[in-house]
């Protein structure tokens, strides 16, 4: 069964207006990626690349944390297996926007995929969970976001030593914050917490006994499985 | 040997770019190898909740009180308001004032 998704440039701004309460913390995070950036030597040019099309601040935060100036292949591996441990999550999102976005041609849908990010994947989600179809807020919601990164860590690289603790103004839990506000209306909305209690649990028992950001991708695959396996619930 | 390929930042950038890209591009691509089984929609369906609460959860334990009680905050902000950039402030405030005093 086929069915008819729009792509409209009413979606798009619609998906801009709704990534907009994003921009400033956006700044924040951007200036303390640059910083960290500059800090660890990386020149102006490497560090604008790594924002353009790596593009994911927590895994860009750990990578950079083993920067280094003499690179083996034992480095390159390092840093992918950072980017593969911290950014797993989006195998997971990309999946959850399969069944919406199906009958949209593969020419539109992967390059925004390619620039997809946590609070523009939630906002997506929530748009759909509201009744939205339009292809066009999650392409809008994407690349606004995509360029506000580029934009927002560029000044943190000349001026970002003004934050020199990010714990300091609570950015470690920036995801948090992002994830906690978008999914509050959805919650309050939905009937089967299933899904969101196994998370939870499994997910807090991962961080507990494994190192990194693996409790994500497994917190997360544990609640929808159990929501497979339990089935459909009055 | 020749050293005809030399490993740089930009070498640790590209591979951190390919593996990040193709991150965001096999879930997508994973799902439409499979048939939608009612099962599998259902999975699918309950992913972004299972995915919100697994990240949450963790993450705020890991904030330690400031984490405990800013992420709470911006639920609750957000449930009252509706604006997810009063909800931010509140919980970047809240988190702050709680680091600032030590905890």
């Amino acid at each position: 069964m086929t069915s008819y998704i729009p792509i409209t440039m009413t979606g798009v701004r619609q998906g801009v207006r709704m990534c907009l309460p994003y921009v400033p913390g956006y700044f924040i995070m951007g200036a303390t990626v640059g910083a960290f950036a500059a800090q660890k030597g990386l020149t102006f040019t490497e560090a604008v690349m790594m924002n353009a099309f790596v593009c994911a601040a927590s895994a860009q935060m750990v990578a950079l944390q083993l920067w280094t100036n003499e690179w083996t292949w034992f480095h390159i591996a390092a840093v992918s297996g950072v980017a593969l441990m911290v950014n797993l999550r989006f195998v997971l999102s990309g999946a959850s926007l399969r069944p919406w976005l199906a009958p949209v041609p593969a020419g539109f849908v992967y390059p925004v995929l390619g620039v997809l990010t946590d609070p523009a994947w939630a906002a997506s989600i929530r748009y759909n969970s509201e009744g939205g179809r339009d292809f066009g807020f999650v392409a809008g919601a994407s690349i606004f976001l995509w360029i506000t990164w580029i934009v927002a860590s560029t000044p943190g690289y000349f001026i970002g030593s003004l934050i020199s603790d990010p714990r300091a103004y609570g950015l470690d839990l920036f995801i948090a914050f992002t994830f906690a506000a978008i999914l509050t209306p959805i919650l309050s909305r939905s009937r089967d917490f299933l899904p969101a209690i196994v998370g939870a649990l499994v997910g807090v028992a991962a961080s507990l006994l494994i190192d990194g950001y693996w409790f994500i991708a497994i917190g997360a695959a544990s609640g929808a499985m159990a929501a497979a396996l339990v089935g459909p619930r009055a | 040997m020749n050293a005809a390929f030399e490993i740089t930042s930009y070498t640790a950038i590209f591979a951190m770019a390919v593996v990040t890209l193709l991150l965001r591009m096999s879930g997508y691509w994973i799902v439409g190898r499979f048939a939608l089984t009612p099962r599998v929609r259902r999975g699918l369906e309950a992913l972004p909740l299972a995915l919100f609460a697994a990240t949450i959860v963790p993450l705020a334990i890991k904030g330690g009180p400031a984490g405990l009680i800013a992420t709470p905050i911006v639920a609750a902000t957000m449930f009252l308001t509706r604006s997810e950039l009063l909800a931010l402030l509140a919980g970047i405030g809240a988190a702050t004032l709680i680091r600032s005093a030590g905890f």
